[in-house]
């Protein structure tokens, strides 16, 4: 008789679990000590192995050579539990046998002492899906049921276990299975059955598991009907229907350029490969997922990406493509569309229309059509027109104008004065150098970092606090902020800070009242250091 | 017909027939997939096989003329079971029939085999229940569960079945089909592959069905009439339909006055994008879009994408919805800009 990969590779120890070792520390001590609880819950993802252990633990304490942290499995009682025969093993299919009398049914038959082994094993599976009823039944007898009786209650949605039950229960947390342990039991068992399957296949089953053992060597079972004993990266490929990483690549490229209509093309081109829609679109959001997480985390990144070596850099120059803002859009507009596929009849136009979302989210220039543009033009057109027509309209702006904080108001307008001083520094330099020489050559290390209220923030490195002294005298002073003044036609005044006194460009109005402190004290520091440093100073003067 | 015979799915069919020859068959399996693309089909041809008479002599299975082959196919084998939604879902008692029967010994001595169709219409308790036996059932039996929305169902049990996935298939094959075997023309085949999306099944369904091509006529007649839109008629549009009255038939009507709409709006995107009539759906009326995409903005085409695919949404969730509002309700919403002129 053949049986399921993944039933015919049941752990038969508890060293045979995979991923599990906190639990099994736990079941194990607990024999080895002779602390052996009554009630035990299982919680964890499909396919981490809490049916298989529990029966492990069933049958370390009921092995006849004494409860053992590891079953013999040599001895009948071992051999009638793996068979699932034995009859102080009661397995109970909680989903099918959810009502009150079948509990009831349960505690009538706990009294009674065990048959061929030491204790009555109790295994509810499933039991989430209990009735209320059912579960408040069950309570008295799960806190004192009779010394030989043992439950292990096994389930995927513990939030659905009422907290009366959890709480008279020990509570063991299954994890998923990481990705190099599945790998890892992947090849052992195809070691054993005599086939090779390729890395990179496995690699792809492992992936696709997502955390659960039984789906991986479900996956591996169904790559072996499909290729043979030697099994090919393509097969396993072709099997799940995985998207190649080249046409990932190429929407994404298609992505950051707003190439819509080669994308058209790229999506045709999935169909005509008769490639699941669906299964493209999770591909891709993995691979965003991926970029974003090698865009943020730098070489971090590395441990929480599953990627070969050699796509490290393509996936890197990917990734430069794209900002965190734009990651987060992408992601959004990618899984609504995930959510669309369960009720959309056409998976391709839905696919197309989220490609149309993408590129429009990201604002990224089309490519243009005469057409677009004659409709801007009419919009444009229209709200001339509609501007022209509702004459109250621009009172109502000016009014919400005049709202907003004055301060926010005037470092708008601060900022947009300082973005014309760093473009026209030059030209104020030469216009300065006409004046004087001298000052000039105070004002060249500088750099404008704020104007506020008329008053121009100039910045020095620390190498350059001559420089800033000497600007801050007069007449030297005077001179710039007559030039600089000139040169906007209105009166300004200077100030001048060294860098590393917290003050950097887009610091407001008010911190520069700060500032201006702060410059004193600098002052008073740099003057310090020049007492100690006397002789620098005496050569530059 | 053979396994062998089923087009497009050769990833599926040539694993069946390895484990058919191999031995390796797997006690759960679920076929899923769009509509359309074969997996009842393929789950009795797969059962059929394994119960044929010839197996072993013949390698292209099933026989189809065996006693074996013959009373499967008219579902008069005791060792085949076939569960259905018994109203809109498979209830609890349903799977503990099912969980009965597997304990039972095999009749004729093959495999019993347990077809559930429409698997995602299970209640949560019924899927539920399904899981232990889903997992370990009694030697000698098969399970083959059969979705078109697998994502609607139980982590748990998809993680329990052999997954086969039915795929749409590629264009250029379907229409090759199309031409060859089902005698359409090649402009014919393009427009069939395209509005049924790569499902050879509901390619086939509209190749037949006239009744869907004079009412695509009438919805994009509408849609394309945008020099005078007439929002009456429009209006009056569906309750003048035949099918509407007809209880049955009126939701799916529904649906595929929706669809049509949708692959409508989606040429028009296309078109205005690529600039090309390459990549349109709706190929007989290549000049109807040239001329209406000049009328609207991407934006807005994506708006009534948008709004289309809602009032689908809505139907589909909600089994008593308003029908003849909700096609009103679209067409106002189309209309809208038209109206607004």
């Amino acid at each position: 008789m053949y049986l399921s990969l993944y039933r015919k590779w049941r752990p038969d120890s508890f060293a045979q679990v995979v991923g599990q070792e906190h639990v099994t520390r736990v079941l194990q001590n607990a024999i080895g000590m002779g602390r052996i609880h009554h009630a035990y819950l299982f919680c964890g993802p499909r396919g981490t192995g809490k049916t298989s252990i529990a029966r492990l633990f069933a049958k370390a304490l009921n092995c006849e050579k004494g409860p053992l942290p590891e079953p013999c499995n040599s001895c009948s009682n071992c051999s009638k539990i793996k068979a699932g025969h034995f009859s102080d093993l009661i397995e109970i299919d909680a989903a099918s046998n959810r009502g009150i009398d079948e509990i009831r049914d349960l505690r009538e038959r706990v009294r009674f002492s065990p048959i061929e082994g030491r204790y009555k094993i109790y295994i509810i599976d499933e039991v989430h899906m209990l009735t209320a009823e059912a579960f408040n039944a069950l309570l008295k007898t799960l806190e004192e049921p009779p010394a030989h009786c043992i439950f292990i209650m096994a389930t995927t949605e513990p939030q659905k276990i009422p907290l009366t039950i959890s709480s008279r229960c020990q509570y063991l947390n299954f994890y998923r299975i990481s990705f190099n342990d599945t790998l890892d039991h992947l090849r052992k068992v195809i070691t054993h059955e005599n086939v090779s399957v390729a890395e990179e296949g496995l690699r792809l089953i492992a992936k696709k598991a997502e955390g659960g053992l039984r789906d991986a060597l479900g996956l591996l079972e169904q790559a072996i009907s499909f290729g043979g004993t030697d099994v090919s990266a393509e097969d396993v490929r072709r099997m799940l229907g995985t998207t190649d990483d080249k046409v990932l690549s190429d929407f994404v490229k298609i992505v950051s350029q707003g190439r819509a209509a080669d994308g058209f093309i790229l999506i045709k081109n999935i169909i005509d490969e008769g490639k699941n829609l669906e299964q493209f679109l999770k591909d891709l959001i993995e691979r965003f997922r991926d970029l974003m997480i090698i865009a943020e985390c730098g070489q971090e990144a590395w441990k929480l990406v599953d990627v070969f070596e050699d796509e490290c850099e393509i996936l890197q120059a990917e990734a430069a493509q794209f900002d965190k803002e734009e990651f987060l859009k992408i992601l959004e507009v990618l899984s609504e569309s995930v959510n669309r596929f369960r009720y959309a009849a056409h998976g391709r136009i839905v696919l197309e229309m989220t490609l149309v979302k993408l590129i429009s989210s990201l604002e990224v220039p089309s490519v243009p059509i005469e057409k677009n543009i004659s409709v801007a033009e009419e919009k444009v057109s229209e709200k001339i027109q509609a501007v022209k027509e509702s004459s109250p309209k621009p009172s109502i702006e000016r009014r919400t104008v005049i709202q907003k904080d004055p301060e926010e108001l005037s470092k708008d307008v601060g900022d947009l004065e300082l973005s014309r001083f760093v473009e026209q520094w030059r030209s104020i330099l030469n216009a300065v150098k006409k004046e004087s020489v001298k000052v000039h050559a105070f004002m060249i290390d500088g750099e404008p970092v704020s104007f506020q209220e008329n008053v121009l923030t100039i910045r020095f490195t620390s190498n350059y606090s001559f420089h800033k002294q000497n600007l801050e005298k007069e007449p030297n002073r005077q001179i710039a902020e007559k030039v600089i003044g000139d040169f906007l036609n209105k009166t300004i005044k200077i100030e001048c800070l060294l860098v590393g006194e917290g003050k950097d460009s887009s610091s407001s109005g008010v911190s520069s009242n700060t500032a201006s402190t702060n410059v004193q004290a600098e002052d008073d520091l740099v003057k310090a250091a020049l007492d100690i440093f006397g002789g620098k100073v005496v050569k530059v003067e | 017909m053979k396994l062998t015979d089923i087009m497009g799915q050769e990833h599926i069919i040539s694993l069946l027939t390895a484990s058919l020859e191999s031995g390796r068959i797997s006690h759960a399996y679920l076929f899923f997939g769009p509509e359309g693309t074969g997996k009842t089909t393929t789950a009795m041809l797969f059962a059929m096989a394994l119960n044929c008479e010839r197996k072993g002599e013949d390698k292209d299975l099933p026989c189809g003329i065996c006693s074996s082959c013959k009373r499967m196919k008219n579902f008069n084998y005791p060792d085949f079971q076939v569960i259905e939604p018994s109203g809109l879902s498979i209830k609890i008692d349903q799977i503990r029939e099912v969980q009965r029967e597997i304990g039972l010994k095999s009749y004729e001595g093959g495999w019993r085999i347990f077809l559930i169709k429409d698997a995602e219409t299970m209640t949560i308790e019924a899927g539920n229940s399904l899981l232990k036996v889903l997992e370990e059932p009694t030697d000698g039996c098969v399970l083959i569960l059969i979705s078109h929305n697998y994502l609607e169902m139980l982590e748990t049990i998809r993680s329990r079945c052999q997954l086969m996935e039915f795929r749409k298939m590629p264009s250029p094959v379907l229409e090759e089909l199309l031409i060859e075997k089902y005698s359409c023309s090649p402009e014919r085949a393009l427009l069939l592959s395209g509005l049924a999306d790569g499902a050879i099944g509901r390619a086939l369904h509209l190749n037949e069905d006239d009744g869907f091509f004079s009412l695509r006529e009438k919805v994009l007649n509408l849609l394309s009439d945008h020099m005078n839109p007439d929002i009456l008629k429009a209006l009056n549009f569906y309750e003048e339909l035949e099918d509407s009255k007809d209880k049955d038939k009126s939701r799916e009507v529904v649906l595929d006055i929706l669809d049509i709409m949708k692959t409508w709006y989606r040429d028009l995107v296309v078109y205005s994008y690529c600039g090309d009539t390459l990549l349109l759906i709706n190929q007989d009326r290549k000049y109807n879009i040239i001329e209406e995409a000049k009328v609207y903005s991407i934006d807005r085409l994506q708006e009534m994408i948008q709004k289309i695919d809602e009032v689908r949404y809505g139907i589909e969730r909600a089994k008593g919805a308003n029908l003849p509002l909700a096609i009103d309700r679209i067409f106002m919403e189309l209309f809208s800009e038209k109206l607004g002129h």
